[in-house]
């Protein structure tokens, strides 16, 4: 993880001081550093159901135009992140859906690892489970892994408290775990059927 | 198979190392039982390994390349937005600065003009509406504002509240959980010069509230505010609260550092300033109370409540000021109904 408080690169530090000068154009630096993360949570989060690129846009925007309350003596990153994913959630608001966080069911669960029989390798079982997860839990699992965030922010985001997140997270890596084996005895296939 | 990932008595205790939850000693003393203990080993590189696995499925993919047409496009949609920190003031941002550049005698007098304005304003918005009213949120026609099993006021952003970035929680942006709803025991700040409508819905039992009660009561609030979600209302630590309850509702509470402002169905106005609570009710019922007083106010009235607990009439302003300074009229606090059936048929037991 790379929670360690660090200052902001001096450049993005003076390109959120240029743009709130009134020179937009210094926006683009902070688009192109931090596009891919973004694009990768809502490409991931949307699953596939429709291009990721506008809401990727929305972000920025929504970004740009909140920049007057980003404190400049922090890394844009994580303020970047937390905009994301504010995007995310509003989006699906807006659709009169919500990504409400269902206690971790492992019958359920089970299902989306994969079908009766089928036989596959580590990473596949996960990218396959990553995409078959119900929302949320695709959220959840991107928030940590992918943005980094912490538990407590997590929460706050999924409504739902930390010992909740933390615990159906917990469940679903164990889940995995049974699934892919031990990592000692790969290439070796594994199978989720017949686990206690 | 799987066999060494059985029947130790301390994998329990994985998830709490793997999440950073035990303190040092404890960190140790299992990280010394993992040393000596195969299952434990085995189940902890497994863990690792699932981690490891993840952390390569949530990493960008190719597609997630920024390409100079994508950034083009992006910044295309930013050079035509307005600028950044652009935080216009609003016509009630106006007002309110214009009311603390004020003399603090000349603010209940601006107050309660604005009162008039307010109540104005809603007369001429109604008579443009033709036919039935709009139909109110009947109660518990929102579950997707339910907080499983939280009685009292749960807060959410107001449909079409464009404010969330502008909210910020602890210096980063706002997290309101899935339904926009915000989190009771944690602090809200509103950046300065914007303003946040909330939608205060009440759960809980309604048996000895009268069957037309409203249980969504529309709050404004103008930055810069700091303020709380609590059961019974709002804790406003600083800012302005604009609350338009205009119908029958459950007691709403507005908790200031100088004391509490509990609606009984209402039009009103808190604002905290430094050393004391200015409360301008335009219509219906307040009931104050200080560490020392307790007062119930009716019609139009402003006061002011005090640091050391006291209650002060705070004057009533003998002609409205709002027709000399129509350019100040504020907006419109969250839309009343058009029909609206006035304040008092609130159920009397508070
Ligand atoms: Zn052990």
């Amino acid at each position: 993880m790379t929670g360690t408080p660090k200052g902001p690169p001096p450049e993005e530090r003076e390109a959120v001081l240029a743009v709130r000068q009134g020179r937009k154009e210094a926006f683009r630096l902070l688009v192109e550093n931090h596009w891919e993360r973004v694009h990768n949570l809502l490409r991931r989060f949307l699953n596939g159901s429709e291009p990721a690129e506008d809401l990727c846009q929305e972000a920025f925007l929504q970004a740009f135009t909140a920049l007057g309350t980003f404190d400049e003596t922090r890394p844009f990153g994580p303020w970047m992140n937390r905009v994301a994913v504010t995007t995310a959630l509003q989006y699906r608001r807006k659709q009169g859906r919500q990504v409400v966080l269902v206690p971790f069911e492992e019958v359920v669960m089970r299902n989306q690892v994969s079908g009766p029989g089928e036989k596959v390798l580590g990473q596949m079982v996960v990218d396959e489970f990553l995409a078959r997860l119900p929302e949320s839990y695709r959220l959840l699992f991107l928030m940590r892994y992918a943005l980094d965030l912490t538990y407590e922010e997590i929460s706050q985001f999924l409504a739902e408290p930390v010992g909740s997140v933390k615990g159906n997270l917990f469940r679903a890596r164990e889940l995995l775990k049974q699934a892919v084996g031990e990592p000692a005895a790969a290439p070796r296939l594994a199978s989720v059927e017949g686990k206690p | 198979m799987n066999e060494p990932n059985l029947c130790c008595s301390r994998q329990a205790e994985i998830q709490a190392w793997l999440d950073g939850d035990l303190a040092p000693a404890a960190r140790a003393d299992f990280e010394r039982h993992v040393a000596d203990c195969p299952r434990c080993a085995a189940a902890l590189k497994a863990f690792r390994h699932v981690d490891e696995l993840v952390g390569a499925a949530c990493r960008p993919g190719p597609e997630d390349r920024v390409q100079p047409a994508r950034v083009d496009r992006v910044m295309q949609r930013i050079l035509a937005a307005p600028a950044p920190g652009g935080t216009a003031p609003t016509p009630w941002t106006a007002w309110l600065a214009a009311a603390r550049a004020l003399p603090a005698g000349a603010w209940p007098a601006l107050a309660l003009a604005l009162g008039v304005v307010v109540l104005v304003v809603a007369l001429s918005w109604s008579a443009r509406v033709p036919g039935p009213p709009p139909a109110v949120a009947p109660p518990g026609s929102s579950p997707g504002h339910q907080a499983a099993g939280e009685t009292g006021f749960v807060f959410s952003l107001a449909a079409g509240s464009g404010a969330v970035p502008f909210l910020v929680d602890n210096g980063l942006p706002l997290a309101t959980g899935p339904a926009g709803l915000l989190a009771r025991g944690r602090h809200y700040e509103l950046a300065s010069g914007r303003k946040l409508r909330l939608d205060a819905d009440f759960h809980g039992p309604f048996r000895e509230l009268s069957p037309g009660l409203v249980t969504r009561l529309p709050v404004e609030i103008t930055g810069p505010a700091r303020f709380e979600p609590r059961p019974a209302g709002l804790l406003l630590e600083s800012g302005q609260a604009a609350c338009a309850f205009r119908e029958p509702h459950p007691a709403f509470v507005v908790e200031t550092p100088c004391g509490k402002v509990e609606s009984l169905g209402t039009r009103f106005l808190v604002e905290v300033r430094p050393g004391e609570t200015l409360v301008a009710l335009e219509e219906g019922r307040l009931r104050l109370t200080t560490p020392t007083q307790e007062r119930m106010l009716t019609g139009r009235q402003a006061v002011r409540l005090r640091r050391s607990g006291e209650i002060e009439p705070a004057g009533a302003p003998s002609t409205p000021a709002y027709s000399s300074s129509p350019a100040a009229a504020p907006p419109l606090p969250p839309a009343p109904r058009p029909d609206d059936q006035g304040a008092d048929t609130l159920n009397q037991s508070y």
